[in-house]
């Protein structure tokens, strides 16, 4: 078997060669002041209005929420009653990863169906910060979708009020989902705990 | 690998010299004058002789300094030259300053170390001897100021609560520095493992039935053999090919049962060593967080004599239950009021010298201080043999501070009178001293109790004393319990509060009473409550007839005069107890909450409310149908019957349809069942107080926008403006209460009532 090292040497060398010529040339008269114009230019002004939200449904709502306050989509969780606030929006307390989490109904703050009948029923769980977590039951869970986000419209619908919801995500397929504003829905998820 | 591996040598000293100031000072204070015990003298100058080797490791020339005159102390009093008592104050404020050392970060030791110099000389000069008289007198002047900076972290007497915000924040940034460095881990994590490891002895309690599953297995396994044997032998009488299939068949189950025996006896070996394991780091994991509360008990030694030289009074603390375990977080919570009911006690409670000659008392007074478990509560109580209370002085007090009309204190009972003293800055003496006397702390300590869920009673006798009991929650541990099934959901109820449990007949009076028979001949019949009542505060009906299962709660010793209907009983188990997630609020009738082997919530209650609920929806439950109903309707709350009773009349005056509610938690659940279009709430209440019934309220939607007017002891501006804040419409002072003026609040906010005088009751 032949040394492949011996037959490249030859080549390697004029490669070489021909790369040390290219950097040593002089540099091209105003390459230097050309670069550090264009350098000193200030970015253009650039809106990342790219969002990530779960999108799910309750009673005849489609709405989303931003995936990052998402901590799980699970089966329907087991609710254990509380005394004294079966009747308010508050359905009592969950097990969730080893922890017992407030389960809340946000189908009746919405005022929208509470029946959970379907199969498609899950429970999502938020989290507001570390260790704050809150369980809600949905009639279902659509699917996560990423897209552009924008204000609110006319042509949006009026279901959720705009204490709730003032922005919509335009996905791929140019569908406009309701977003939930994050600090109303903490609060009034914290409103019906407490 | 070691437990200390992963602290620096900086954290080991400061640990050991936390260990080493507190033994230090326990030994001090037993030193008597001229005491020349040799094995106290002998242990005090190793712990100095200790700290001082553990200094010089990390460089603190200072600590080295001192902790050497310290130890030449101990060792001239060993060789015959006695400590005398004005030594021992020296050597305590220097133990004070080790102290103070132990709770000073690495990076700030230096800078401590040059900020305390001249303090350092000067107890060096006093204890060893040597000259820099000066210096002497900067200690005399710095050591008041040492004593209160020590003690400032507990001492609510005779601190405003924010003096320095910066140097506040400093204390208890080193205390926060001192206690993560006696954990080494925080307290949050520490909670999460002990949840775990009780989780685990829960698991275990699976384990076990998986065991006797397998048994059942085993046993039908038998009697499936059994069976093949009896078809073998019927086979016998048929053709040969069917005998031997059995017999392959009887074969394959005879090794199956061998080998689920095998199992068996492993499992069982299994079962046995993670029981053990799980029940030695639970308790390993449990200890480490509970503190004997004869921890606290050397500071406050220090306080009484401190205190009682400088009032010139005799006294002695008398300490029984020190090895009481306490959670630590509660005892933390509980060296403050601890500290400031000694400082009462010293001040207001114990008599001059001379008074108590006069009243024919022992010279020396006595504080008797105690710590006990009670029905897995932490009972502590602090008595003194003073001239007790003047209830009248405080009654006259109130009046003065036009906190209560003479009319209304005139009806007060003396437990309500004696309520004032919990007031922020209620105080009947006319000086302020340095030891108490400033009106703010008793309200402190109800508040710092509250705050633990615990609860504080004063009990009175005139000429003989006084005497405050603190009761708190020990919660954070396993719990046996009983599990009881109420429509369909299952409870858990502590089993230490049981007294029995029974299936019995249940009859029913013509007036819809139902009740049991008493546990001997003769006996009255105990009333029976559906256990759903008190938890829904509800009148959930009794089932009447034979074999109903009752249970009987006991309370303080006695069985409760009540019966609880439960539809049946579950199971009785070990669970891991689970403090409720704060955002919860405050709940009526459950203490915690636990997860089954199922990983399903279950509420354990408490049982104290349930009897109180009960009793209540006994009570009261016709009474609030009948006049809490229609519009015009005014749910009154306080936890003064006589304030109760003048507004309800008020109103009832001014044809308003009337309810009452004890405290908040009662009327947050009146509110959730009943329509009302007034709240009137005073401010101060147990359970939960009005300016969390007004959040409550304010946060609900349905209830948004009821209005409310908070009526309250409380006149100052702040206190005024937080009832605003928090969401009331009005706020009325009680002190400069004039019903008119109510009155006229009332129909601003509601309008005139519009029900006929005779509908609405009297």
């Amino acid at each position: 078997m032949s040394d492949p090292k011996k037959t490249e040497v030859p080549q390697m060398t004029s490669r070489l060669v021909a790369r040390q010529r290219f950097f040593a040339r002089p540099i091209p008269e105003g390459f230097s002041e050309e670069w550090a114009a264009a350098l000193a230019q200030p970015l253009p002004e650039t809106q990342d209005t790219k969002a990530s939200i779960l999108e799910f449904r309750i009673g005849d709502l489609q709405m989303g929420i931003a995936s990052r306050y998402v901590k799980a989509v699970t089966p329907a969780l087991t609710i254990c009653p509380v005394p004294h606030r079966n009747n308010t929006a508050f359905l009592g307390l969950a097990a969730f990863a080893g922890e017992v989490i407030p389960c809340v109904s946000l189908a009746r703050i919405l005022g929208a169906s509470d029946a959970v009948t379907t199969v498609d029923a899950k429970t999502i769980v938020l989290e507001e910060r570390p260790g704050e977590r809150w369980a809600f039951r949905v009639h279902a869970v659509l699917g996560v979708s990423t897209g552009s986000t924008h204000e609110r419209g006319a042509e949006d619908g009026n279901k959720l009020s705009s204490d709730w919801c003032d922005s919509v995500l335009e996905d791929e397929r140019n569908q406009r989902i309701n977003i939930l504003k994050p600090e109303t829905v903490f609060q009034r998820l914290q409103r019906a705990t407490t | 690998m070691n437990d200390f591996d992963d602290l620096s040598i900086y954290e080991m000293f400061r640990m050991e010299a936390e260990e080493q100031v507190e033994q230090l000072q326990t030994r001090l204070l037993a030193l008597k004058d001229g005491d020349t015990n040799e094995p106290t003298l002998r242990s005090l100058m190793r712990g100095a002789h200790s700290l001082k080797g553990a200094a010089r490791v990390v460089g603190l020339n200072a600590a080295v300094r001192l902790t050497h005159a310290m130890e030449e102390r101990f060792v001239a009093a060993q060789g015959g030259h006695a400590i005398t008592q004005t030594e021992v104050d020296t050597l305590l404020r220097a133990n004070d300053l080790l102290r103070d050392l132990a709770a000073v970060s690495e990076e700030d030791a230096p800078s401590w170390s040059a900020s305390k110099e001249s303090e350092i000389d000067a107890l060096v000069t006093a204890l060893t001897g040597a000259d820099a008289t000066d210096d002497v007198a900067v200690v005399a002047e710095a050591a008041p100021k040492e004593k209160s900076t020590q003690s400032a972290s507990s001492n609510i007497a005779d601190e405003p609560r924010v003096t320095d915000p910066e140097s506040a924040a400093a204390t208890s940034e080193h205390e926060r520095r001192a206690t993560d460095m006696n954990l080494r881990i925080t307290s949050q994590r520490f909670d999460r493992i002990i949840a775990m490891s009780s989780d685990n002895l829960v698991q275990s309690q699976a384990l076990v039935r998986l065991q006797e599953q397998m048994s059942r297995i085993q046993h039908r396994l038998e009697r499936l053999v059994r069976s093949v044997a009896d078809a073998r032998r019927k086979a016998l009488l048929n053709p040969e090919k069917q005998a031997a299939a059995l017999k392959v068949i009887m074969a394959q189950g005879e090794r199956d049962r061998a080998r689920i025996g095998t199992l068996l006896n492993e499992l069982d070996r299994m079962v046995h060593t993670h029981e053990l394991n799980s029940e030695r780091l639970h308790q390993e994991v449990l200890h480490a967080r509970l503190r004997p509360f004869g921890d606290v008990v050397p500071n406050l030694r220090r306080l009484v004599r401190d205190v009682s030289a400088e009032m010139g009074k005799k006294v002695v603390l008398q300490v029984s239950g020190e090895k009481t375990e306490v959670d630590r977080d509660i005892l933390e919570k509980l060296r403050a009021p601890l500290e400031h009911l000694l400082r009462n006690a010293l001040d207001h409670g114990l008599e001059s010298t001379a008074a108590r000659i006069a009243a024919g008392k022992p010279e020396e007074g006595t504080v008797k201080m105690r710590a006990r478990h009670v029905n897995g509560r932490l009972v502590i109580t602090l008595s003194d043999d003073g001239g007790g209370v003047h209830v009248a002085a405080v009654a006259r007090r109130a009046i003065d501070r036009g906190l209560v009309k003479e009319d209304t204190a005139a009806v007060l009972s003396e437990a309500e009178t004696l309520e004032f003293l919990f007031l922020p800055g209620f105080s009947t003496r006319n000086e302020v001293t340095e030891i108490s006397g400033r009106g703010f702390g008793l309200d402190v300590v109800q508040s710092t109790v509250h705050e633990s869920g615990g609860a504080v009673k004063i009990e009175n006798a005139p000429g003989q004393g006084t005497t405050f009991e603190i009761t708190l929650p020990v919660t954070r541990s396993l719990m046996r319990v009983m599990e009881v099934e109420l429509e369909n959901e299952v409870y858990a109820v502590p089993l230490n509060r049981i007294s029995r449990i029974a299936a019995v007949t249940v009859a029913m009076d013509a007036e819809g009473r139902a009740s049991v028979e008493g546990r001997s001949d003769g006996d009255e019949r105990i009333p029976v409550m559906h256990m759903m009542s008190a938890l829904q505060n509800t009148n959930a009906p009794v089932q009447a007839g034979a074999a109903k299962v009752v249970f009987f709660l006991n309370e303080r010793g006695q069985e409760a005069p009540i019966a609880f209907q439960i539809d049946r009983v579950v199971n009785e188990t070990t669970v891991a107890v689970r403090q409720l997630d704060p955002r919860l609020g405050r709940m009526a009738a459950i203490a915690a909450v636990t997860l089954t082997e199922q990983n399903v919530p279950m509420l354990i209650v408490e049982p104290d409310d349930i009897l109180r609920l009960s009793l209540q929806v006994q009570r009261k439950a016709p009474a609030v149908t009948s006049e809490g109903e229609g519009r015009g309707s005014v749910l009154v709350v306080d936890d003064s019957a006589t304030v109760r009773q003048m507004l309800r009349r008020t109103l009832l005056r001014a044809r308003y349809h009337v309810a009452t509610a004890e405290h908040g938690a009662e009327a947050w659940n009146l509110l959730q069942v009943q329509p009302f279009d007034l709240l009137v709430s005073d401010v101060d209440m147990p359970e939960m107080n009005g300016i969390e019934l007004v959040e409550h309220v304010r946060g609900n939607a349905r209830l948004a926008h009821l209005p409310i007017i908070l009526l309250s002891y409380k006149g100052r501006d702040e206190d005024r403006q937080r009832g605003l804040e928090a969401g009331a419409d009005a706020y009325v002072t009680k002190g400069e209460f004039e019903e008119q003026a109510f009155l006229q609040v009332v129909t601003d906010l509601v309008g005139p009532a519009e029900l006929p005088a005779e509908e609405s009751g009297a």
